[in-house]
């Protein structure tokens, strides 16, 4: 199992005004090839602004990262040229967010916004794409969807249109931020579902951001435990569940009855 | 709570810029009497069109008239018009903003229908019929432009009612039977003060700016009393040889006007309800 | 789309009567008789003729007949005649209203040309030095008597440079002159007026651009879209821009009744034949039936861009729609 992603050492600061917040502390962290990862903790935690910073997404005014590296496919990307970054946006590393409402941009229908990022990553023939695309993530109305705007379909609908602009490029890594926090509880587990259908298919690794530990336990091979900008435990998901070394671990695990012992 | 804004007041520099001038504008309206070297509605018909010298700081008009003197006896004039005039306006708009957002069904779609009707006129417009048929007064104007301009604040009041309205402390007066006149002025009144103070404030602004074209069209305050807006008349006549006539006066209305409008935005900062912790 | 059209325009008719009825209201509010300009100045008028006349205009009628003979007649596009020179108020008002609406339109273009890239571009560079410029500008823009700024470019640029004609729309020889001259000259008569009409509202409309791209900027799609890739131009430029002017549009539409009014303050002015002139020396000189239809048209064509600002703003906003 070859290493895909690295972080190593990695800090990052909240300014606002005069006050410094940090977010993220000295967090070393690996993805290896092929690998489900879950990324556990409170909100507040900083595994978003973990999994943000991987592609540079955070806003520069407010987030500085302030130490580390992170190592994808042999390169530096804190380091990388912009140009380098854009490339590995969403053609070798594609993220998907936790409201697909806001997400997605209110005003150009779903059929243009999914044609233009398939026209940028030189993908062929487009308009077929992308209903191979819509077909693949199990949304059958492809011609209805296609003309709608985000605000026409439902949630579970523009998260799986989110999950299709992710994948268009077959990216070698997917961080899912929170993908299934805003659903109906139903539609969780069909998108949880398809993620780790379109992982087998695709064959990459998953980083899933989440607060929520059952969700962990059912899909992650191996998970790492975040509290206060720190990875306080880090292993198989399996043993974390059932061996929590961290006392916040423990704490955490006790807050869900059906997963401890 | 209104210790808060006092301190938040203190601390807001736009705002206690604009009170600076404002204060310094005030003072010499006052004191014009004894600050103008001249009698500002002298006429010395051997000395006119002069340039700005040591005896006339800012020139003389084409009557021979201390255009210096003149320009600070028309701070009266500018300030007088627009307190009066936003104060009118004031009065008017809150009052239909509450009775419409309080009231709402038909009373709310007549006035608001009315109030949409009115802000199709260009407002120059109906200022420009109504002050012509009148005769061109200060009086004239500043009741003219008071019953021209309170429609914007009535749509404001009348949003801060409507999201009042439905609060729970307006519910319960109701059910305890208060009657709806004191709900108005005693409960909804002082939760939308915020707005009106700031709208009011940037308000004499725009009044002040009003009278200055009205009476430079020769439309508002007619000479000899002084405004600014009538010595730049004299300023456009004759543009061509005094030229100099054309710059103060517009000078003394752009800072007042600022001053308003620092006051103005800086009372905005500070009553923000956002900033409310 | 028809039927949002279909609606606006229904609910645009009421609005229309209102206008009307207030400038009917405000004629007859007026001290005195409409006719009283026409018999006042000459002695030789009996009072005979005086009552025929009354009776020939229908002034002696309750006001509500008067009203809805006049409505009658303005459906009919029939404002009378005017008290000056005896014209229809129609033909007087036909052949000044395209310079107007030359210059307004000129003066929108120019605020759009300018303030869109200054208010994305201070949005995109906060704080720098074109940032803080435009705050001050702002403010100054808010608080400068605008007919004293013509007055001062008047002087300025007109006489003391003579770069720029100060008045009117045609140069006195304008006729002698080529087509190409004659565009370029009525170009140079344009410069002045249209730049101090458009001066405020930019101010302020550059202020709007920037806070709406703030706002939008810092919205999930545009960070969403960065994450796919996309280059940051087209992230700008369609992304953020195409929601950003959504509103701006709206509040364009909104300032139309500032500038048809000031259309009357720089008209006059700068001594430019266009309708806002015609109303203020009508105005002056008592000549209602002119007054009255330039106070109809101009409320009009307010509520005409009120509703073209409402209806753009529904073509290109489709969460609008769909209601």
């Amino acid at each position: 199992m070859s290493r895909l992603l690295e972080i190593q050492n990695l800090s990052v600061e909240y300014r606002r005004g005069r006050q410094v917040i940090p977010a993220v502390r000295h967090v070393n962290l690996t993805v290896e090839a092929g690998e489900t990862l879950g990324l556990v903790g409170e909100s507040g935690c900083g595994k978003s602004t973990l999994a943000l910073s991987i592609l540079k997404l955070l806003p520069e005014t407010e987030a500085k990262i302030t130490g580390g590296r992170i190592v994808f496919e042999g390169r530096n990307l804190l380091q990388s040229p912009v140009e380098t970054l854009r490339k590995i946006r969403g053609e070798r590393i594609g993220m998907i967010f936790q409201d697909p409402f806001s997400s997605l941009n209110p005003v150009f229908t779903i059929g243009n916004q999914m044609t233009e990022t398939l026209v940028w990553h030189n993908l062929s023939h487009p308009s077929r794409k992308a209903r191979e695309l819509l077909a693949q993530v199990q949304l059958t109305d492809a011609e209805r969807i296609l003309s709608s705007y985000p605000h026409q379909i439902s949630g579970g609908q523009r998260q799986r249109v989110m999950i299709a602009l992710a994948i268009c490029a077959k990216p070698k890594l997917l961080i899912a931020d929170e993908p299934t926090t805003a659903l109906d509880v139903t539609i969780q587990k069909e998108i949880m579902d398809l993620l780790i259908q379109l992982q087998k298919e695709l064959n990459m690794s998953v980083i899933l951001v989440t607060h929520n530990l059952a969700l962990v336990s059912q899909n992650t091979k191996r998970c790492a435990v975040m509290n206060a900008g720190e990875i306080v435990e880090e292993g198989m998901t399996g043993d974390v569940i059932q061996h929590p070394h961290h006392p916040y671990t423990q704490t955490l695990l006790r807050c869900v009855p059906s997963l401890a012992r | 709570m209104l210790i808060i804004y006092w301190r938040r007041l203190l601390k807001n520099r736009l705002a206690l810029a604009g009170t600076f001038f404002i204060t310094l504008l005030i003072m010499i309206a006052v004191l014009a009497p004894w600050l103008s070297p001249r009698d500002p509605l002298q006429q010395d018909l051997l000395s006119r069109l002069q340039s700005p010298s040591r005896v006339h700081f800012f020139g003389t008009d084409d009557l021979g008239r201390d255009v210096f003197s003149r320009v600070l006896y028309g701070t009266r004039v500018s300030l007088t018009v627009g307190i009066l005039a936003v104060l009118i306006s004031v009065l008017v708009g809150t009052s239909i903003g509450l009775l419409s957002g309080y009231l709402g069904g038909w009373w709310d779609g007549v006035l608001m229908r009315s109030v949409d009707v009115l802000l199709c006129f260009p407002v120059i417009f109906l200022i420009l019929m109504a002050v012509a048929f009148l005769e061109p007064s200060i009086n004239n104007v500043m009741i003219i432009i008071g019953l021209t301009s309170w429609m914007g604040l009535s749509r404001l009041v009348r949003g801060e009612v409507l999201s009042l309205k439905e609060r729970d402390f307006i519910q319960a007066a109701k059910a305890l039977g208060v009657p709806s006149r004191r709900i108005l002025i005693v409960h909804l009144l002082p939760n939308a003060i915020s707005p009106i103070v700031v709208s009011a404030t940037l308000g004499v602004g725009g009044a002040i700016l009003t009278e200055a074209a009205l009476s430079f069209l020769g439309l508002g305050v007619q000479p000899p009393m002084p405004s600014w807006g009538n010595i730049l008349t004299v300023g456009k006549d004759y543009m061509h040889i005094a030229w100099w006539l054309s710059i103060f006066p517009g000078l003394a209305i752009l800072v007042t006007v600022l001053a308003f409008n620092l006051l103005g935005e800086g009372l905005r900062d500070v009553l923000d309800p956002r900033l409310e912790t | 789309m028809l039927a949002y059209t279909f609606k606006r325009l229904l609910f645009a008719i009421p609005i229309l009567f209102g206008i009307t009825l207030i400038t009917f209201g405000v004629m007859h509010l007026a001290p005195g008789r409409p006719t009283d300009a026409l018999t006042d100045m000459n002695v030789k008028v009996t009072a005979q003729a005086r009552q025929r006349l009354i009776k020939l205009y229908g002034l002696d009628q309750p006001w509500p007949i008067q009203y809805g003979r006049w409505l009658k007649r303005l459906s009919a596009l029939d404002f009378g005649r005017s008290f000056r020179d005896d014209r229809p108020v129609v033909s007087k008002i036909a052949e000044r209203l395209p310079a107007t609406l030359l210059l307004n339109g000129c003066s929108l273009l120019l605020i759009l040309i300018l303030s869109i890239p200054l208010g994305v571009y201070s949005a995109l560079k906060r704080n720098s030095v074109i940032d803080k410029g435009l705050s001050v500008f702002v403010f100054v823009g808010y608080s400068v008597p605008t007919f004293w700024l013509a007055l001062l470019l008047m002087i300025g640029v007109g006489i003391k440079l003579g770069w720029l004609p100060i008045s009117g729309l045609h140069s006195l020889d304008s006729d002698e002159m080529p087509r190409l001259s004659q565009w370029l000259d009525m170009g140079r008569h344009l410069v002045l007026p249209v730049f101090v009409m458009a001066f405020t509202s930019l101010a302020g409309m550059s202020r709007y651009v920037r806070n709406e791209m703030l706002e939008v900027i810092h919205q999930d799609y545009i960070r969403a879209a960065r994450a796919r890739g996309l280059g940051e131009s087209r992230v700008i430029f369609k992304h953020a821009l195409g929601n950003a002017l959504i509103p701006v549009v709206t509040v364009l539409g909104l300032s139309l009744p500032d500038m048809i009014g000031g259309s009357f303050i720089f008209e006059t002015i700068f001594a430019y034949p266009g309708m806002g002139r015609l109303g203020y020396e009508a105005v002056m000189a008592r000549d209602y039936p002119v007054i009255m239809g330039v106070g109809v048209i101009a409320a009009a064509l307010t509520l005409l861009g009120n509703l073209l600002a409402d209806l753009t703003y529904a073509w290109v906003d489709p969460r609008v729609r769909v209601r």
